[in-house]
């Protein structure tokens, strides 16, 4: 299993050492709708869980992320 | 100074009707539009180019519209679009000044001439700053929007929910067919994947909502239940083409809770929009681009010039259309060009008809991508490639812009592409070759860059 940083690393092609938590969506041209997509995805085969809705659109940045995996007993 | 376009006693007719609002909850009505339209011409003085640099913001939307009821010619390019490629547009254009989205006039170098009829430049591929440009009529896109209008049956009472770019074409066309018939555009400049985008679409009882394959894509992830607001009635894709399974699931989804899935296709060269596909012939036609849309007529045309008659054979699109552009600029003497294409255009895009007359589109023009709905023309990542003085080469697929490079560094050429662009960065992959595929000549062989990259290990991206 990858580290949230490296999920997030690989979904957004960005160097792991900027993935920080307050990194916000839209902060950064690398995380739009696009790559929040491909995010998503990473995220849920990564920890083998499948994400709401509601807590898709509700993740606007990598301590949101943390806090929406907690719920689903992902300690990331 | 003061005589406008066919769209300025449109605009003055609506009076007192909201025609724009924001996420800040900013409301500009029509007579404020004709408001910002005197008061630039106070401040321009005289017919100018204007670059106007779009948001999803009500004073922005405004100001587009107050300069398509000028007698000034505009440029609309993104906000956010890059600082040197802004500054190649304006040194190439010469505006007379360059409006940003809160409406604040900066003076330009100034001294381009242009045609009497010029009122719109559009971008071809506005994500890259590309400098070849559609030049239009105010006629033209007006006589497009009222097509729109006619075939979706707009009115006033619609509230359309507009997430996409003023400066691009499909955006721009939201805005223009509301605003003629009085409707309050409901902008936003949050996406599909965020909380507030959906917040909104309910709270602001937006009726419609327009997007692009990967809107539809990322929306179906969400569950379509989330469309079923009490006011949302109609849902407009184009922008490149959604699967036909997804298609179909919209159609179901909208047959089973009384809305609209309305398909449509159109060029940016064609202002835009050109066909569509009636919710009735939905069923079994998932995937097609439609008829042409009311004052539209096309041909399919074969190698050899003549026009096909029977169905299932393809040909390239010929389409006559009042709201063809007049031409495209490649550089500030053309636009005192006239009209160059007679209202006809040849869209580079094949199609063939079935039985029922309903066109689906079977092949391309091939130095042109969809990256995420966006348009985006190969020769301008070439040309920036030359900038940034890197061998290398564009191709792709839909949603896949793939860039080989002569040696070098790969990330460091993504970075510097991404940071050039504004395309969605995840489309983007760079590979790095020891040397480019080459003919004798040393042309370089674009149909064997496929081959070149599917050579590189995974590992190299």
């Amino acid at each position: 299993m990858k580290s949230l940083a490296e999920v997030f690393a690989e979904s957004l092609m960005i160097d792991a050492a900027s993935v920080v938590d307050s990194l916000a969506y839209q902060s950064i041209k690398e995380w739009d709708s696009v790559a929040h997509m491909v995010l998503v995805t990473a995220l849920e085969d990564n920890f083998d869980i499948m994400l709401d809705a509601d807590d898709i659109v509700a993740m606007s940045s990598v301590a949101k992320v943390r806090e929406i995996l907690a719920k689903y007993d992902v300690a990331a | 100074m003061t005589t406008g376009t066919p769209w300025t006693a449109i605009l003055a007719g609506h009076g007192d009707a909201v025609a724009v609002r924001d996420d800040a909850g900013t409301a500009l009505t029509y007579a404020d539009v004709l408001a910002q339209r005197a008061r630039l011409d106070a401040a321009l003085g005289r017919r100018s180019l204007v670059f106007l640099r779009t948001a999803n913001s009500a004073p922005s939307v405004a100001t587009w519209l107050a300069l398509l009821a000028s007698d000034h010619a505009v440029l609309a390019i993104e906000h956010d679009l890059a600082p040197d490629r802004r500054a190649a547009l304006v040194d190439l254009y010469r505006p007379d000044a360059i409006i940003d989205p809160d409406g604040t006039i900066t003076p330009g170098p100034g001294g381009t001439t242009l045609h009497p009829d010029l009122s719109v430049l559009l971008s071809t591929s506005g994500s890259t700053g590309s400098p070849k440009l559609a030049r239009f009529t105010a006629a033209a896109l007006m006589a497009n929007a009222q097509a729109i209008a006619d075939y979706l049956g707009l009115t006033a009472a619609e509230r359309p929910f507009l997430a996409l770019p003023t400066s691009y074409s499909y955006g721009m066309s939201v805005i223009n067919s509301h605003a003629l018939v009085g409707a309050c555009i409901e902008v936003t400049a949050h996406g599909v994947m965020q909380a507030e985008y959906w917040d909104g679409l309910r709270t602001r009882a937006a009726t419609s909502l327009s997007g692009v394959p990967f809107h539809y894509d990322a929306i179906r992830r969400l569950g379509l239940d989330r469309l079923a607001t009490p006011t949302l009635t109609t849902l407009t894709q184009a922008g490149g083409k959604l699967a036909a399974p997804v298609v179909a699931k919209y159609a179901e989804w909208a047959a089973g809770n009384g809305r609209r899935f309305i398909t449509m296709y159109g060029q940016t060269e064609a202002g835009p929009r050109l066909t569509w596909l009636p919710p009735e012939h939905l069923p079994g036609h998932a995937g097609a681009i439609g008829v042409p849309i009311p004052g539209v007529s096309i041909d399919l045309i074969a190698g050899d010039g003549s026009v096909i008659t029977e169905p299932g054979v393809s040909g390239e699109m010929r389409c006559t259309s009042p709201a063809i552009m007049m031409g495209y600029a490649q550089g500030p003497d053309d636009l005192v060009r006239g009209d160059e294409l007679g209202g006809v255009l040849m869209t580079g895009d094949l199609a063939s008809r079935d039985e029922q007359g309903i066109l689906s589109i079977t092949g391309r023009a091939s130095r042109m991508i969809k990256l995420f709905g966006t348009r985006v023309n190969l020769d301008d990542i070439d040309a920036q490639l030359a900038r940034m003085d890197v061998a290398g080469a564009a191709f792709g697929l839909d949603d896949q812009l793939r860039v080989l490079i002569e040696g070098g560094d790969a990330d460091a050429v993504r970075a510097a592409l991404v940071e050039a662009f504004s395309f969605p960065p995840r489309g983007l992959l760079v590979k790095a070759v020891a040397s480019l595929p080459r003919a004798s000549s040393g042309k370089l062989l674009y149909g064997a860059l496929g081959a070149a990259w599917d050579q590189v290990g995974e590992a190299a991206t």
